[in-house]
């Protein structure tokens, strides 16, 4: 009896066009906010091997001009050019890689067939390399040298050398199976050490041994002489910022890994979510002001009935209350709606976009749009509870 | 239970700069208890305060100057809780105005307020019989617009009698009433009122309730 007296002037219209609205903008925003997540878990975790690329890192090197190659020398940095980089307002750290001054012969036995190769060593702060400190050390009392190897060999390896050469193809599985010995040689001294790759990296374009390795060899096998990095790694607090880009640019430096360009799509994205997500917070907010709008009218509509039922003895409250739970009902329906319609827009970027299987979680998109319809129908219950009292 | 309103130089703010007309008025501007249990008609012409007495007594308006107490406290310091309660349970009303809801039925006009007048296990009285007691039993699921202005005074004072009450303030009952409805609606709330303990109050401008028993007549 009470819904039917205060439902009495209740525009479907109205009601509809607010549920529609706070659908859509809600929608909208959910959808910005989960695409913008599954693109940025996607991209900060593209190598998906046990090695994970630290985020917002990139590596830069010198152009190679002429007169380095009469030089002999690959063109490195002075402490003065990396001071400057570390200066920029953009710059989060600057390490070096750090060249083996040493030779170094890798041999590996594959089914019989012997491989020998001479090669080279780079170090790196641990602290880049996401590997666990159990695979990533070095103990002299039972060396073994822990290796990272850039993909980008495995892959020259895989569809260039060893289909040439009638090669066994390698997986990345099957290499760290590969019972592998490293000969070291350099200031009078030689030594051959068991050796494991560990791990793969498609940013790291080097080998990679860990510090400790490299701190032991130079006092065993280097010349001692101060060698300048030639390649460092730096980190950007925003991959997407432009200064990078001008800067890199300004001083002949170019950039590798795969940080350079996805920082400015990153950029490009964050823009675009942003601006798509502002759009559909704009509808959610507008649609909440259509719903305001009609509670006013209903409430001024019914303003006799509800007038009436307070003088019989029902209390604001429990005159408020239905009008409440409509929109209880209707804020609910409209979130669930937005949930459902975010699930059906993820599936068509999913299989793209989330190729590793490694995803966003959806609970903070279905978090932030639940958190938003719950304070507006925490702010329309007020609304109603107010309008009621006067 | 609400055992005594009191009155103490009260006079309708719209009064106020004609406080004079109401020097021999044995309600407004003087102390006046009214006690559970008794019978009062307060006897008036039009224009002098009637209703606006009823309405400050049953809390829906507070444009007057001096006090109400119910027993002892100011009403001006009820909470809206407590005003409900006061509604639901203490002072049952017959506006003049009727105060129907014209898209329900007779009955449901009435179970509307018994809804929130009783709590969960509590009988409620045989409305069907206060109906048929004031002929209108035929008219229990007709909608109230769909009723005359005579019936629809009857459906009002139905609801009244039905809630629980201490007081039961009635303005105007029989003003559409002939002499038969007139006896008919006395005895039906002398029964109830007597049944419950409780005190009547009602206005009247010539027409007054036939209610049996003592009645304590005061001029407005």
């Amino acid at each position: 009896m009470l819904w039917k007296l205060l439902s009495k002037n209740i525009s479907g219209w109205q009601l509809s066009g607010y549920a529609l609205a706070a659908t859509v903008g809600l929608a909208i925003l959910m959808i910005a906010v989960q695409f913008y997540c599954d693109l940025s878990a996607s991209w900060s975790n593209d190598d998906g091997d046990i090695e994970l690329v630290p985020p917002r890192n990139m590596v830069i090197s010198k152009q190679v001009s002429m007169m380095s190659t009469f030089s002999g020398g690959a063109p490195s940095f002075s402490a003065d050019e990396i001071d400057e980089i570390a200066r920029q307002p953009w710059c989060n750290g600057v390490s070096a890689f750090r060249a083996a001054d040493f030779s170094v012969w890798l041999s590996v036995d594959m089914g019989g067939r012997g491989l020998q190769t001479a090669m080279f060593f780079e170090s790196v702060p641990d602290s880049l390399v996401d590997i666990s400190s159990r695979l990533w050390k070095f103990d002299e009392a039972h060396p073994m040298v822990s290796i990272v190897l850039s993909k980008d060999y495995i892959s020259l390896y895989n569809f260039g050398f060893a289909s040439s050469g009638r090669m066994p193809v390698l997986s990345e599985n099957t290499i760290t199976q590969l019972p592998l010995q490293v000969m070291l040689a350099g200031n009078g001294n030689r030594q051959v050490l068991p050796a494991r790759i560990v791990g793969f990296s498609s940013w790291l374009n080097t080998i990679a041994v860990p510090e400790a390795f490299m701190d032991w060899a130079h006092l065993r096998f280097g010349s001692g002489a101060e060698a300048q990095p030639s390649r460092l790694i730096v980190g950007v607090t925003d991959p997407g910022d432009p200064a990078i880009d001008r800067f890199i640019t300004s001083n002949d430096y170019q950039v590798a890994g795969p940080d350079d360009n996805s920082g400015r799509a990153g950029f490009i994205l964050r823009i675009v979510s942003t601006v798509v997500g502002i759009v559909g917070l704009l509808i959610t907010v507008l649609a909440l002001f259509i719903l305001v709008l009609s509670l006013y009218l209903l409430v001024n509509k019914n303003r006799r009935t509800i007038v009436g039922l307070i003088r019989i003895g029902y209390s604001p409250r429990q005159v408020a209350r239905p009008y409440q739970y409509l929109i209880v009902v209707i804020n609910i329906s409209a979130t669930v709606v937005a949930i459902i319609a975010t699930m059906i827009a993820r599936c068509l970027w999913f299989e793209s976009v989330v190729s590793d299987g490694i995803s966003a979680s959806v609970w903070p998109t279905i978090a932030i749009g639940g958190g938003i319809m719950l304070v507006v129908t925490i702010y329309n219950i007020c609304v109603v509870r107010g309008l009621t009292h006067e | 239970m609400l055992r005594q309103l009191t009155l103490n130089s009260v006079l309708p703010t719209v009064f106020e700069d004609d406080r004079q007309q109401f020097a021999s008025s044995q309600v407004l501007l003087c102390s006046v208890a009214f006690e559970r249990g008794r019978r009062y008609c307060i006897n008036a012409h039009s224009g002098r305060g009637k209703t606006s007495l009823c309405n400050f007594l049953y809390l829906s308006r507070r444009d007057y100057s001096g006090e109400i107490r119910f027993d002892g406290r100011d009403v001006r310091n009820l909470s809206d809780k407590e005003i409900s309660e006061v509604r639901r349970r203490h002072i049952a009303y017959l506006p003049q105005e009727l105060e129907l809801f014209d898209e329900l039925t007779a009955y449901e006009n009435v179970a509307l307020k018994l809804k929130i007048a009783y709590n969960r296990g509590e009988v409620w009285p045989d409305v069907a019989s206060m109906f048929a007691r004031l002929d209108i039993s035929e008219k229990m699921n007709t909608k109230v617009s769909r009723l005359s202005v005579g019936q629809k005074q009857r459906v009002a004072l139905v609801r009244a009698l039905a809630q629980p009450f201490d007081f039961l303030l009635l303005d105007e009952p029989v003003s559409h009433l002939d002499a038969e409805s007139n006896r008919k609606c006395a005895e039906l709330i002398d029964e109830r009122a007597s049944q419950l303990g409780a005190a009547v109050i009602f206005t009247s401008v010539g027409n007054p309730l036939s209610l049996p028993g003592d009645i304590i007549s005061l001029s407005l």
